[in-house]
């Protein structure tokens, strides 16, 4: 039996993301003891998570209490982060998961395992550099941060650490509920869908949640409104509003309502009811990631509005009836002020809101100016979140899958087939002919650099004075990693091994240095190959099925 | 009557009003503490005929009615009373106000509630005790030091504090000793790591803290971890703590 921690140090978001995994490990071995460890403030979401046998916290408030508030003393603090830790530290686990990846949990991981190397994700040598358990974990850590394109989800990244696939869940599922709750949330959704149409079964309800963790993401309170007034309308949908029992969103639905003459019903509840209600809607409108993890879990249907600085091709739904809506990704990552967003109508969300249902088609959408709908598309290794409508950019697009493809070749060694049916049944096949023969090029020019590189290294080899040519062209080809283009891919990849050499002085490791640019050579081949094979698949399509503009969808 | 909110109890940090207080008069900080507890403390009778601490002529409960006078202090702090289950009183005097705040606090939410008391006045307490006109269950708990750095140190008054609860202020207690009770607002603990290292249980993490030295501060341990080029054990536990008090 199998006793696995993850370490989870993020919030609830990420929480309930990390349930995938949770099902995963249950699916690919049931009798796996699976321990958590997160901060108390997250707690009651954890506990609802099936699966997780023990829980354990780091009390993140008090400690950071200690520290800063002058009239504690600094080892209260200490004294407090080391009771938990030192419990964990004692325990025996076969695996270690770094699966909040930011300092704190890295430097846990690392206090955790040292000395025993059972670690997933990434942790510090005792010279602070990273090591990596795997090669996604250098995905995760190093491509996934600073390539735009956003190749993978976190979900299906951790899964690729693991090296496990994407388990189906038991048939209790995999967010635990009270049944009581169920009950009375069904009982008092059907009163509702019976005041709207005597045949029940024909009335959907719309949860509408209306806050976030920050303002900028919050969808706008007029849209809200305008939604609603239509959803009312409507002959066959009732809209209720959902808000955590908190003062402040209390206060967003009081004047929502207001609007309505307080004739909207408003659902209150906490971690442990909430399950219960998201079970017994239709469809979720939301623009917080929490709540729509949450409802992914229960394979409940979402429109999430993806608005602000949410990472939403990161943190991407597994549900393939869900729909993202968002500014086309290559414009949210190009914009400098997040806290703008364009005007969004209440019409669109409702419309969007109806395609998810099977109410309308989804080229009926008329889709606001600036944004676009994405869909969860399943791939053989996870779920690719596709842009399937509205204004994106075709070849940013192509440029995601297609730097999916090239990892696969990199680090699996194999590439599905199905992102380059996905490639050509969204994108047309002039844009990705454009694309290819540009990223042909940017490799190209990669392949300069290494070459010019590898030979300023040999020659540093045989006569120290030359070491600053070869550390000019090194920073030059370093720099080749920033590159919005797929040459970033292997270029990234040589970086990352690079900056987790032992040594800061490159003169002790040119040996290694030497390897990792055969490696990064190597590496190069794999993004020609993907190139070569992506251009020989359209090919072999006599032609693009879908254009942008007359796009109805992928068959999902 | 004065209620500080949870809020303003977690920063006590109100140095601008000490030292305006010290300008107004900078002896009194020490002076009063150290006469006030060396004072003797006087008892009087009411006319509903309970007994009545005065200190240097100050009454510390009514002289009329003191079980009235604990109902205004209910009264006053009735919001703050409402919404929290742990209180820290400034101020025992003979207990009227804080017996009157159990038995309230008890009949509305039952047994689950903390009251911890701070007096400064040694003298104080041996009276009260010796005349047990007011007595408590367990759920309330008295401290009582001499030196403001004394309560910091008791880990059980820190755990609760650290949980924010609600501030209420014995008025006639806290004028009576308010150099103290701004002391405690304003105290700060030494930073250095020999100072943090008499709170750590573990013996190890004790001595790992000491192992370099006493006189760096924490800040300054931290940024010597940080740089070091081989980092083991605890040091990986106090990296994590440094990422985790700087909101990484």
């Amino acid at each position: 039996m199998a006793k696995v921690l993850i370490i989870n140090l993020k919030k609830y978001g990420d929480l309930f993301q990390s349930a995938h995994l949770v099902n995963s490990l249950k699916a690919n071995s049931p009798s796996s003891e699976i321990h958590l460890l997160c901060y108390e403030e997250c707690l009651s979401a954890a506990k609802i998570i099936r699966g997780i046998n023990k829980v354990h916290t780091i009390n993140r408030k008090k400690i950071v209490s200690f520290f800063k508030n002058p009239i504690y003393s600094d080892g209260l603090a200490f004294n407090e982060m080391e009771k938990e830790l030192s419990l964990l530290k004692n325990a025996t686990f076969d695996q270690v998961i770094n699966y909040s990846n930011d300092l704190v949990t890295t430097y846990v991981t690392s206090f955790l395992d040292e000395g025993s190397d059972k670690w997933a994700g990434i942790k510090f040598s005792s010279a602070q550099t990273i090591r990596y358990s795997n090669q996604f974990s250098l995905v995760l850590n190093d491509i996934l941060t600073t390539t735009p394109f956003t190749p993978f989800s976190f979900n299906d990244v951790y899964h690729h650490i693991l090296g496990i696939a994407l388990g189906t869940a038991s048939s209790e599922g995999t967010i635990k509920s009270n049944k009581g709750h169920d009950q009375t949330a069904l009982n008092n959704l059907n009163r509702l869908r019976t005041m709207k149409n005597k045949d029940q079964s024909s009335v959907s309800i719309i949860g509408i949640q209306i806050c976030s963790s920050s303002e900028s993401k919050d969808i706008p309170k007029n849209a809200i409104i305008e939604a609603i007034k239509l959803i009312n309308e409507s002959d066959n949908m009732v809209p209720i509003l959902l808000t955590a029992p908190t003062e402040s969103e209390r206060k967003r639905a009081n004047q929502i309502n207001e609007f309505f003459e307080n004739k909207l019903v408003s659902v209150e509840s906490d971690f442990i009811a909430l399950p219960s209600v998201l079970k017994n809607i239709d469809v979720l409108l939301t623009p917080d990631t929490s709540i729509k993890h949450l409802a992914d879990l229960l394979r409940v249907p979402v429109v999430e509005v993806s608005l602000g600085e949410a990472p939403f091709l990161k943190q991407g739904s597994v549900n393939t009836r869900s729909i993202i809506i968002s500014e086309s990704a290559h414009k949210r990552l190009s914009t400098s002020d997040k806290d703008i967003n364009p005007e969004i109508s209440g019409s669109f969300l409702v419309e969007t809101l109806k395609a998810t249902l099977g109410i309308i088609d989804l080229d009926q959408i008329s889709v606001d100016k600036n944004y676009c709908l994405y869909k969860p598309t399943p791939i053989s290794d996870g779920v690719f979140t596709t842009a399937i409508l509205g204004d994106f950019s075709p070849q940013f697009e192509a440029k995601r899958l297609l730097s999916r493809a090239v990892i696969q070749k990199t680090f699996l060694g194999t590439i599905d087939q199905s992102i380059f049916e996905l490639l050509y049944s969204t994108i047309s096949k002039s844009d990705i002919s454009d694309l290819i023969n540009k990223e042909k090029a940017n490799l190209s020019i990669l392949t300069k650099e290494l070459l010019s590189t590898l030979r300023g290294l040999i020659q540093t080899q045989e006569n120290k004075s030359k070491a600053p040519l070869f550390i000019e062209s090194l920073e030059r080809l370093l720099s080749k990693s920033f590159d919005n283009n797929l040459s970033s891919l292997p270029a990234l990849t040589f970086r990352a091994k690079i900056e987790s050499l032992s040594s800061s002085n490159l003169e002790d490791n040119f040996k290694e240095v030497e390897g990792l640019l055969y490696s990064l050579k190597d590496n190069v081949q794999h993004a020609l190959f993907t190139l070569q094979r992506a251009e020989e698949f359209g090919y072999s399509v006599k032609k693009a099925r879908v254009q942008q503009t007359s796009y109805t969808g992928p068959e999902l | 009557m004065i209620v500080l909110t949870p809020k303003a109890n977690c920063d006590f940090k109100d140095e601008e009003h000490v030292e305006l207080f010290k300008k107004i008069n900078p002896k009194l900080l020490t002076k009063d503490m150290a006469m006030n507890n060396s004072c003797e403390v006087e008892v009087k009778y009411s006319k509903t005929e309970q007994p009545i601490p005065v200190i240097n002529g100050v009454h510390l409960h009514s002289i009329y009615n003191p079980e009235r006078e604990a109902e205004g202090f209910i009264s006053g702090n009735q919001k703050a009373i409402e919404n929290s289950k742990s209180f820290l009183i400034f101020g025992l005097g003979f207990g009227y106000h804080i017996s009157k705040l159990e038995k309230l606090i008890r009949s509305q939410k039952g047994d689950n509630f903390k009251i911890y008391v701070i007096e400064p006045n040694n003298l104080l307490v041996e009276k009260w005790r010796e005349l047990k006109e007011t007595s408590f269950s367990d759920n309330v708990v008295l401290f009582n030091y001499q030196d403001v750095k004394d309560f910091f140190k008791d880990l059980k008054l820190i755990q609760f504090m650290s949980d924010k609860p609600a501030v209420l202020i014995h008025n006639a207690s806290f004028q009576l000793n308010e150099s103290f009770y701004k002391q405690f607002m304003s105290f700060h603990y030494p930073t250095g790591v020999e100072d943090s290292s008499t709170f750590i249980e573990n013996e190890d993490l004790r001595a790992y803290l000491l192992s370099e030295g006493t006189n760096e501060t924490t800040e300054e341990f931290f940024l010597r971890i940080k740089n070091k080029s081989f980092i083991k054990g605890n040091d990986y536990l106090a990296l994590a703590l440094s990422e985790m008090v700087q909101g990484r």
